[in-house]
């Protein structure tokens, strides 16, 4: 018994229904990607693949032509549905094609969609049944493709037995089932009283509000179109976290959906699959270089690594460097600047000198004396005091410094040769600064270089000192393309990360220099709860992707720099509900003692300040877009959330179609 | 060898670096962009080149240290870069001949050491000039990005597409005075080799005053893809970073005369006088700028007398439709008021900020 047909009091095998009325997409076929619409996106990339570059943009251009033909249709009549031949009319004006081409592309859209469609196993269940107990099915569908189309997708699905006469299709019945028209023509047709029909669809409206005012009884299961996302979002970049989505929402069918499950199997899976395969490359590019990880953007990598390492020892060692932006800064300080003493206590800060004490790693002293720890001291006070202990700064620093040396040592990163160093990446200052370090300690024998997923305009300055590279998005990949990428830092900072905390300091060289974490409440509550359940699923399907067994097909050769760029944008710049609800609880800990209880990715309300201080706020301490989103449901911050959305463009959650204007 | 007045053409020696395209880089004290457009280059998805960079007169150091550092990037495996350090600064036509000497290709681009490129600019330029054989450049469509320069730190503030169009790559366009930024145009180096090299008399417009010749003989083909980034430094980036416009402007006007009266002693083919046609083919170019720019505001004229000639017949009543609409716009501002003093009492904070504007406008 399938989950649809659970629902009381429908039961086949009494004999009162008489026929089973079954809505087409999404209900008995779906596709092998998360969307109608990218079904277009594989068009547009066959068409970029045999050379037509001037195709770039066919897909919005294709959703464009059949928003037209929708509004020429509602002008006439807004009873009936639009046809294909009729959307393609509209495209061929839009992309100013003859006659010969625009068939040939409609010819390739119809055979697409046979390609990629796919039974829906719980569909075909249900029709089985209906069949063994002498029920009739027939296909009722809002859909612009005529009924010798679907019939032709349901066959090449295996889904056998149907004909012609089965369909019930709004193009070619002057009618649809979310106006109500098509199901006075099914009633009419069949010749079947309406309490004897059962309808089984996704879509409230259409097949459950509508079917129900006609005396037909329903049932509305919308588990094959959870995978939805913006419309627009569509281009061929977007195909592999398409197909990965879509083979999720496929297994999680009569499920409950899970975010996890998607965020780990789609984005972080892919960012894996690009972190492991350009560190084989860089190696293969030269010979005898080390690669290392950094902690703690690279732990799955590395442990994704270190799995196929084992059946394939010829990739050589990878290693995981425990270091972080605060504790490299901290071992290069030599005078107590103001900027030292700003990054040291933040300007809205009041802690303990404990706290204090815990974060410079020394104690603080005034007047000959231990100042107690748990006196309180703010921006004025603590900056003052730390100024008076210069001396005991820089001499931490030095100590820091030469404990950070030998961890860097037993690393292997001091030895002559080149080291590749594998991050998510953002300004690279953080790596500059160790190139600096390691430059100067070896004499120029050791070198590092960057290979990151991603880097904004702050990674132009640090090009003077380190070589590095970036994948997904870089310094120079457009105004737009890295404001997006600084509002959802981040998001993808919380979600590619270690069990472990961040490193504060060293042990000495009696303990091999180990590297000291300091785990935070939040960030171990986010790891226990969504965090680790991500990583389980981004490391299992990285595996397969990287072995090309997973069983959407996708492998390596699909995860390119575009590829992850997309994938980060469909749930870092169009997250659903649920993505914003769920991830958006997760904590991220920046203070630079990495203590503390962090801040929402999600930031319930909107700050009391004009739009520009809190689009920046947004950018540097939250997640963008899963706070606009919701606002944006809030009818207190709705307003604010779009006025923003107005005003920057780049807010905006359709980012294929922004993109593509610039 | 001498090719006519300001023009060399180098001989070609026999030790020189081979590639499909030479990216021929000028730079003078800009490390940080350098180094950025160095990045730009390597990230090409066509690895088939070689960089030249010229360091017109600025601190060898610098710039080899630069070299030094994007040279440790193993992501590329064909890469070739080489150096040229000139001991004072000559013409950029000079330093560009000087780079294209050190290096034999079938194209070459000339990329700014402030500009930047998508990944695919080589390769789609390439695939473009390799199949249409009768073009002698291709030219793709640019975005200009505003940037700010604090130190070494650059963030963009504005960035506006400049799309291509096939119109404004005709000898015509070009001599009117249509610039196009170097960086986007793609040369066939074969055919260019009998135009000359570029001319080093001039202290700018060289690239512009080359493609006018090419454009002479040959014709140029337009990429609509934007492929390619024109940065310019903001006015409130610090003072050495910024681009010098006054002095730009009136170095490039008196330029172009310059250029434009050795013309008037050139007889085309066709019989025409080249420094002729150039003077009236711009006069021609602002005339219709002008015509456009006064389309527009007829338009805009137009649209107000009919917002007027509404407003009247609507105040007056004596048209019924008109009459609705302005009863619809009034229900509409009174539901809009309705929804903002609800708003404020929901939220007195945003309310109170919102008068603040109101009384500060």
């Amino acid at each position: 018994m399938t989950r649809a047909l659970s629902i009381q009091p429908f039961d086949l095998s009494n004999g009162t229904i008489s026929v089973l009325s079954i809505d087409f997409f999404d209900t008995l076929v779906t596709r092998n990607v998360a969307q109608p619409t990218h079904v277009f996106a594989a068009m547009e990339k066959i068409l970029l693949e045999k050379g037509q570059r001037h195709r770039h943009g066919f897909a919005r251009i294709r959703i464009e032509a059949e928003r037209d033909a929708r509004k020429h249709q509602e002008a006439i009549d807004d009873r009936c549905d639009v046809t294909i031949e009729e959307i393609y009319h509209q495209l061929q004006i839009r992309l100013g094609v003859n006659y010969g081409e625009r068939v040939s592309l409609m010819q390739m859209e119809m055979d697409l969609e046979v390609q990629m469609c796919r039974a829906v196993p719980r569909a075909v269940a249900l029709i089985q049944e209906a069949r063994q107990h002498g029920v009739r099915v027939v296909v009722v569908s809002d859909n612009y493709l005529p009924s010798s189309q679907l019939l032709r997708m349901a066959e090449s699905a295996g889904i056998r037995g149907l004909s012609i006469e089965d369909f019930f299709v709004s193009c070619e019945h002057a009618g649809m089932k979310s106006n109500g028209h098509l199901w006075k023509t099914v009633l009419d047709r069949l010749g079947v009283e309406p309490i004897r029909i059962l309808h089984v669809g996704d879509n409230a409206e259409a097949d459950g509000v509508q079917a129900s005012r006609q005396g037909i009884g329903f049932v509305v299961n919308g588990d094959m179109n959870r995978s939805h996302r913006a419309q627009f979002n569509t281009a061929p970049s977007v195909l592999t976290h398409s197909r990965l989505e879509a083979y999720v929402r496929d297994e999680l069918c009569d499920q409950h959906w899970s975010v996890e499950r998607i965020a780990g199997t789609t984005t972080v899976a892919l960012v894996i699959v690009d972190q492991i395969q350009r560190a084989r490359m860089a190696k293969q590019a030269s010979p005898g270089a080390t690669v290392h990880f950094a902690a703690r953007d690279g732990y799955l990598s590395h442990k994704v690594w270190n799995l196929l390492q084992k059946d394939n020892p010829s990739m050589g060692d990878a290693g995981y460097i425990a270091m972080s932006r605060s504790v490299v800064w901290r071992a290069a300080i030599n005078q107590a600047t103001l900027t030292v003493l700003q990054k040291m206590i933040g300007n809205d800060e009041v802690l303990s000198v404990d706290r204090l004490n815990r974060r410079l790693g020394f104690e603080l002293y005034k007047d000959g004396a231990a100042v107690a720890g748990d006196q309180l001291v703010n921006v004025h006070s603590g900056r003052a005091l730390i100024a008076h202990n210069e001396t005991r700064l820089i001499e931490s620093s030095h100590e820091l410094r030469e404990r950070l040396l030998g961890y860097l040592q037993h690393q292997g990163l001091l030895s002559s040769g080149r080291h590749f160093i594998i991050d998510l990446g953002w300004t690279g200052s953080t790596f500059a600064d160790l190139a600096d370090l390691v430059s100067l300690q070896s004499d120029g024998d050791s070198i590092i270089e960057g290979i990151f997923t991603g880097l904004y305009w702050d990674a132009t300055a640090q090009r003077t000192r380190l070589a590095m590279s970036s994948s997904a998005v870089s310094d120079f990949s457009g105004m737009w393309t890295n404001v997006m990428l600084l509002g959802l830092l981040k998001l993808l900072e919380a979600l590619m990360t270690a069990p472990h905390g961040s490193v504060v300091n060293y042990k000495g060289i009696d303990q091999n220099f180990d590297p000291i974490f300091v785990d935070t409440e939040p960030e171990k509550r986010a790891y226990e709860t969504t965090v680790g359940p991500i990583g389980q699923y981004a490391v299992e399907t990285a595996l397969q992707i990287l072995n090309a067994t997973h069983p959407s097909g996708i492998t390596g050769a699909d995860v390119t720099g575009a590829a992850v760029w997309a994938s980060i944008m469909q749930i870092g710049h169009d997250p659903r509900p649920e993505e914003v609800e769920l991830l958006g609880m997760i904590c991220h800990v920046s203070a630079i003692d990495h203590e503390g209880d962090g801040e929402p990715l999600v930031r319930q309300e909107p700050p009391d300040e004009n739009y520009g201080k809190v689009v920046s706020t947004l950018m540097h301490d939250n997640w963008w877009q899963g706070s606009l989103r919701c606002w944006q449901k809030h009818p207190r911050h709705s307003h604010v959330a779009n006025e923003i959305i107005q005003s920057w463009p780049e807010a905006h959650h359709e980012w294929v179609r922004l993109l593509d204007s610039q | 060898m001498a090719a006519g007045p300001g023009f060399y053409t180098y001989e070609m020696t026999t030790s020189l670096s081979t590639a499909r395209v030479a990216v021929i880089m000028r730079t003078f004290e800009r490390p940080v962009l350098l180094a950025r457009a160095i990045a730009s280059v390597q990230n090409q998805t066509l690895t088939d080149w070689v960089l030249v960079i010229v360091n017109n007169g600025g601190d060898p150091r610098a710039v080899d240290s630069i070299v030094k550092i994007a040279a440790q990037s193993s992501t590329q495996t064909s890469q070739q870069i080489l150096v040229l350090h000139l001991d004072e600064c000559v013409n950029p036509g000079a330093a560009s001949n000087r780079g294209l000497a050190q290096c034999d290709s079938d194209y070459f681009v000339l990329h700014d050491d402030d500009d930047t490129w998508s990944p695919d600019f080589l390769k789609v330029m390439v695939n473009t000039l390799d199949s249409q054989k009768t073009a002698a450049a291709g030219v793709a469509s640019s975005a200009r990005v505003l940037e700010t320069q604090r130190g070494n730190r650059l963030w963009p503030i504005h960035e506006a597409l400049q799309a291509v169009e096939d119109g404004q790559l005709t000898f015509t366009s070009l001599i009117a005075g249509q610039l196009l930024p170097s960086g986007a145009v793609l040369l066939r180096r074969s055919l260019t080799r009998d135009v000359g090299a570029f001319d080093e008399s001039i202290p700018m417009l060289d690239d512009w005053e080359f493609l006018v010749r090419i454009a002479e003989q040959y014709s140029l083909v337009a990429v609509h893809e934007t492929l390619m980034r024109h940065h310019v430094r903001s006015v409130r980036s610090e003072e050495e970073n910024v681009h010098r416009a006054p002095a730009s402007v009136e170095l490039e006007l008196a330029t172009r005369d310059l250029i434009v009266d050795r013309w008037l002693h050139v007889t085309m083919p066709n019989g025409l006088n080249k420094g002729q046609l150039a003077i009236t083919a711009a006069g021609a170019r602002q005339a219709g700028e002008s015509v456009r720019s006064m389309e527009n505001w007829r338009i805009r004229v137009e649209e107000l007398e009919r917002v007027v000639r509404d407003l009247q017949l609507s105040i007056a009543g004596d048209n019924p439709s008109q009459s609705i609409a302005h009863q619809i716009v009034h229900v509409i501002e009174q539901r809009r008021l309705w929804r903002r003093i609800v708003r404020v009492l929901l939220n007195p904070a945003h309310g109170l900020r919102a008068i603040k504007r109101r009384i500060a406008a």
